[in-house]
């Protein structure tokens, strides 16, 4: 029973069933172990399909005080599952996991805070901020959060909403100024050069805070660069 | 007694003095960040410091190798007491985080040292980064001595001497002052090939040139470049240099002093005539009073500067600059304007 409450909070549907959950309370830590529940054959057992032999472990939404790891068996033959609770083979969260992550830092949460509200290590944050700048993890299905109500964070008269197409334009080199500062030559060419490796639209707009978000910081060393920003809109 | 010119409440980038004098400005509790050789600063006593070694420097006077001065630069503009501390390969990611919202963060890394390679790969994409305001140098030492010492970095505040850990002092300014970064880079991209490299790394042996394939090595053998001239990176109109260090014909690859990445377009700087006279007409505005600078040591051998003076700014000649990240063979100052 207590196992079917919690198949419906992981949102574990068929063929996937809950196989094992171990739970350390004094390490307010729970594993759940899921994997594919086997057919039932009307003509005898029925054939093995058996584990694939690999599994991979993602740490998951927490369970109210819990932290909550996955680890799920994958069935023969299968490489990725696209379920919420597992992630990509190379990352260490789940989907749902890093949509919420991907999710507050659109919202302009930085990254210590996200780490704390959800008691996860900076450094396991950062290696995950890190390989989707690179490239290296896209979030798929991206959240309805992404509409432009949920891109404005910090604002500035000076600097141009978030919204305004001059800050793709600037980022996608389609649109040249004369540059004075050192620091913004050095975060527009890491931009740019990560948005040509960057396919996940999600990823892509996390970039263009990334810039919005240095340019309210730095707004009064950036008075030159500004100017020229309202004269293209 | 300290010299009036020594007044540590005026800005400026600093002084080439003695042990007693750095030790002085110490009691006094003065925030101070110093370079020197490591038997001068095991002389210094405890306080609000931090240090790195390197006995090369460009003083009042001109460059000067010494083992016996240290070039001390006061902290003198900021809100509050610095914070001090080290930084290992499990947080160095952290220091653009952990800096002030209105300030600045100074950093000595240990060259050769394993957070010097990752802060040279990683430094551009840390959180923070190119946000808030991060300048410093990469300690050194006597090139006499290389393979028998090692570059230390210290924590004036424990007297911790450490080969593999990063020093950074955390400054905060007033509301009305901020920072402000910039570098002096004499070198312009050549206008010769363009090369690109397919993977990150201190050393490469894969490129292109023009778009075609090639060894790196090969191409610099065939064409005899002068390898004390560094590869030159446009980045939107700032020069950023990776410095080359050997070519290895029997590994048929080349090294480097900072890390080149892929996405990045490099070409052979265009040589420089007259690095003196270059250095002084493109010199920041005097009105704009420096309060830290470094200058990169292959500079001061290539160009001969010892005995020279490159206009007024003084300062440690290392074995890399931080201008937020990594650069090389480019002089890095910071001014706090309002």
């Amino acid at each position: 029973m207590a196992w079917d409450v919690l198949k419906k909070l992981l949102q574990v549907e068929a063929p996937w069933t809950i196989k094992e959950v171990k739970v350390d309370a004094a390490g307010k830590r729970m594993e759940i172990a899921v994997g594919v529940e086997e057919p039932r054959s009307w003509f005898g057992p029925a054939r093995k399909r058996g584990d694939s032999g690999h599994q991979h472990v993602w740490r998951h939404l927490n369970l109210g005080p819990y932290h909550c790891h996955v680890r799920v068996f994958l069935p023969a033959g299968a490489r990725t599952v696209n379920q919420p609770w597992a992630g990509e083979a190379n990352a260490a969260f789940s989907h749902a996991l890093a949509r919420t992550i991907v999710g507050w830092l659109g919202e302009g949460i930085d990254l210590k805070r996200v780490g704390t509200v959800l008691d996860i290590e900076f450094q396991e944050l950062w290696k995950f901020k890190f390989a989707l700048d690179t490239g290296h993890m896209v979030i798929e299905e991206p959240q309805a959060a992404a509409d432009a109500a949920g891109l404005a964070e910090a604002t500035s008269e000076a600097v141009p909403d978030l919204t305004d197409p001059v800050w793709q334009e600037l980022a996608e080199g389609r649109l040249n100024i004369d540059i004075r500062v050192l620091s913004l030559k050095l975060i527009l060419t890491r931009v740019k050069s990560q948005l040509e490796m960057i396919q996940d639209r999600e990823v892509k707009l996390l970039k263009l805070r990334e810039l919005h978000r240095y340019f309210v910081r730095n707004e009064r060393v950036l008075g030159h660069e500004l100017a020229q920003l309202r004269r293209a809109r | 007694m300290i010299s009036t010119a020594l007044n540590p409440t005026r800005p400026t980038a600093g002084w080439l003095m003695s042990v007693a004098a750095a030790s002085e400005l110490i009691k006094n509790r003065n925030f101070l960040s110093v370079a020197g050789d490591e038997a001068a600063l095991r002389q210094l006593p405890a306080g609000n410091w931090i240090g790195g070694t390197i006995p090369y420097f460009m003083g009042a006077k001109g460059g000067e190798t010494t083992r016996d001065k240290l070039f001390v630069t006061p902290i003198n503009i900021r809100a509050g007491d610095p914070r001090i501390r080290f930084y290992d390969l499990t947080d160095l990611h952290r220091v653009c985080a952990d800096g002030p919202a209105n300030g600045y963060s100074l950093i000595i890394i240990p060259a050769f040292s394993a957070v010097h390679s990752l802060f040279a790969s990683d430094a551009p994409g840390y959180e923070d980064m190119f946000v808030k305001p991060l300048v410093g140098w990469i300690a050194g030492i006597h090139l006499d001595d290389m393979g028998k010492g090692a570059p230390a970095v210290v924590n004036g505040q424990t007297l911790e001497f450490d080969h593999d850990r990063a020093v950074v002092m955390h400054v905060e300014l007033p509301p009305d002052r901020y920072a402000h970064i910039d570098i002096v880079n004499l070198f312009r991209q050549g206008d010769g090939d363009s090369i690109r490299f397919p993977e990150k790394g201190f050393s490469a042996d894969q490129c292109t040139i023009n778009g075609q394939p090639a060894n790196f090595t090969d191409y610099l053998l065939a064409r005899q470049v002068d390898t004390r001239l560094p590869l030159v990176a446009d980045y939107s109109g700032a020069m950023v240099n990776v410095s080359i260090k050997a070519v290895d014909a029997e590994r048929h690859a080349v090294d480097f002093y900072a890390p080149v990445f892929p996405g990045i377009e490099y070409r052979i700087a265009a040589s420089t005539p007259d690095y003196v006279d270059a250095f002084r007409k493109a010199m920041p505005d005097s009105d704009r009073p420096v309060v830290f600078s470094c200058n990169c040591i292959l500079n001061y051998l290539y160009s001969e500067l010892e005995g020279k003076q490159t206009g007024t700014m003084v300062g440690p000649m290392t074995f890399g600059e931080i201008a937020y990240q990594l650069v090389n063979q480019t002089m890095v100052y910071m001014t706090i304007e309002s």
